[in-house]
């Protein structure tokens, strides 16, 4: 009886040639999948490490308030960027400048990212804060900000719509009549005007950036 | 010059040998690479069916107000962040056919704590729509009514003004208020997580009790488990919820 021809195993060269091309189609593959789930789901490469992941699926309502930008500004006309939005006074002694110049610092530490970003500044006094007064107050932080003031009324539904309150309370012996409480957040919206990220009072400039750096990628 | 073209090119049943050997393997490695395609796909798939992980949707940010109690206190909802909080929205003067959420409310109070909220503080509030221009004593009336600890059950009011802006447009309730104090409203209970995110809206009718638990659960496991690895699991989930609003 004739043995059975027995197959040779692919030379060495074949073999290596075969596992290249396995390892070449793997990574494609690979690559393929990241990219893929990188598209399909932003938030999973965007874990905030110092921020409060908020992803909410209603976007903030529009509204129109007077700008520093000389005319009345909608939430819409700030276009599809992701927009850090401040809400504070310029006679706030202590928090609101803190807050700034921690976000200022976050904006120069992106670099060329940093044109995907805007920042607003609201105030929760608008008897005193003109348009023209907060242009002079932004300035010291930086000429990217964009400072918003509108009606009592206006002012108070904006800032609800970031889960903000603010109150006066009088201020004996204190240069201003009055000082504002008032919540001392940060809030990021997508693109979308969706809120995504809460940075709390107390976060710095760098791990502001940190995190925005991960999230608009 | 062509070299044997009068020969049929060999058919897949002819290969023999080390050609057979060849394409069996290149078909072995196809048949893996599509298999280690095939694995993650259907992991998503059945993710996406079978949510193994349930959460509730992020539905929007909180709106932030600044009411007051019903002894003229300032309740602000800054008070509120890092508690798990759920809202009514009822009138003093609401009895039937008007729906009370508010004994739901008192059902609710009973059993916090027996509920696993995994150490998550749960402040209950309800808001009266009657506003404080409507008499206080008819206000502290309602509320003794139903027997609240004050250190779990809040009761809240505002100027009108201020409650239809927080109310119409921060929790999407709409309602009527006569000058005789009629008020008229849908009945409305909302979860509000620590982060100050609407979690869940029970709409137009009283929740049932077990919903409210089950709902507040699971907030308690996603703060629990979501950090780390698990937070990657989550934020899939929050990809995949579709969770109607009762």
């Amino acid at each position: 009886m004739a043995a059975q021809p027995i197959d040779r195993l692919p030379t060495p060269p074949r073999r290596k040639k075969r596992l290249l091309g396995g390892l070449l189609l793997g990574g494609l593959l690979l690559g393929g999948l990241l990219l893929g789930g990188r598209a399909a789901w932003p938030w999973l490469q965007a874990a905030p490490q110092h921020a409060v992941l908020l992803n909410a699926r209603q976007p903030i309502a529009e509204f129109r308030l007077d700008s520093t930008l000389g005319h009345p500004l909608s939430l819409s006309q700030l276009g599809e960027r992701y927009t850090l939005f401040y809400f504070g006074y310029t006679t706030c002694p202590d928090i609101c400048p803190t807050t700034l110049a921690d976000l200022s610092q976050a904006q120069r530490l992106l670099g060329e990212q940093a044109q995907k970003l805007q920042m607003v500044f609201v105030t929760v006094d608008p008897e005193r804060d003109t348009v023209e007064r907060l242009r002079d107050y932004l300035a010291y932080f930086g000429p990217e900000w964009i400072g918003l003031a509108g009606p009592p009324a206006a002012t108070a539904n904006v800032a609800s719509q970031f889960g903000v309150v603010y109150q006066k309370q009088p201020a004996r012996g204190s240069a201003t009549e009055y000082l504002i409480d008032h919540s001392s957040v940060v809030v990021l919206l997508d693109p979308q005007h969706r809120p995504l990220l809460l940075f709390p009072y107390g976060v710095s400039g760098e791990q502001i950036a940190e995190d925005l750096a991960a999230t608009m990628r | 010059m062509s070299v044997s073209s009068s020969q049929p090119a060999p058919s897949h049943r002819e290969l023999s040998g080390p050609q057979a050997h060849e394409s069996w393997g290149h078909r072995r490695l196809i048949g893996l690479w599509l298999a280690l395609l095939a694995i993650p796909l259907l992991a998503v798939g059945l993710f996406a069916v079978l949510q193994p992980v349930q959460v509730l949707p992020r539905i929007g940010l909180a709106p932030g107000f600044l009411w007051s109690d019903l002894n003229g206190q300032t309740f602000s909802s800054e008070l509120l962040r890092g508690k798990l909080v759920v809202y009514n929205f009822t009138s003093a003067t609401c009895t039937a056919p008007c729906l009370d959420g508010s004994a739901t409310m008192q059902q609710l109070q009973d059993r916090i704590d027996v509920l696993d909220t995994g150490g998550l503080p749960v402040t209950l509030v309800t808001v009266l729509l009657d506003g404080t221009e409507s008499d206080p004593a008819l206000l502290r009336t309602y509320a003794a009514r139903w027997k609240a600890d004050p250190e779990r059950w809040r009761f809240v009011t505002a100027p009108a003004d201020r409650l239809k802006q927080g109310v119409g447009g921060g929790f999407g309730l709409y309602y009527t208020a006569t000058a005789a104090g009629e008020v008229t409203f849908a009945p409305l209970t909302v979860l509000v997580d620590g982060n100050g995110i609407l979690r869940a809206q029970y709409k137009r009718t009283l929740p049932d009790l077990a919903f409210v638990e089950r709902d507040l659960g699971l907030i308690a496991a996603e703060v629990r488990n979501s950090s780390g690895a698990g937070g990657l699991v989550y934020e899939a989930a929050h990809l995949f919820a579709c969770y109607a609003s009762y």
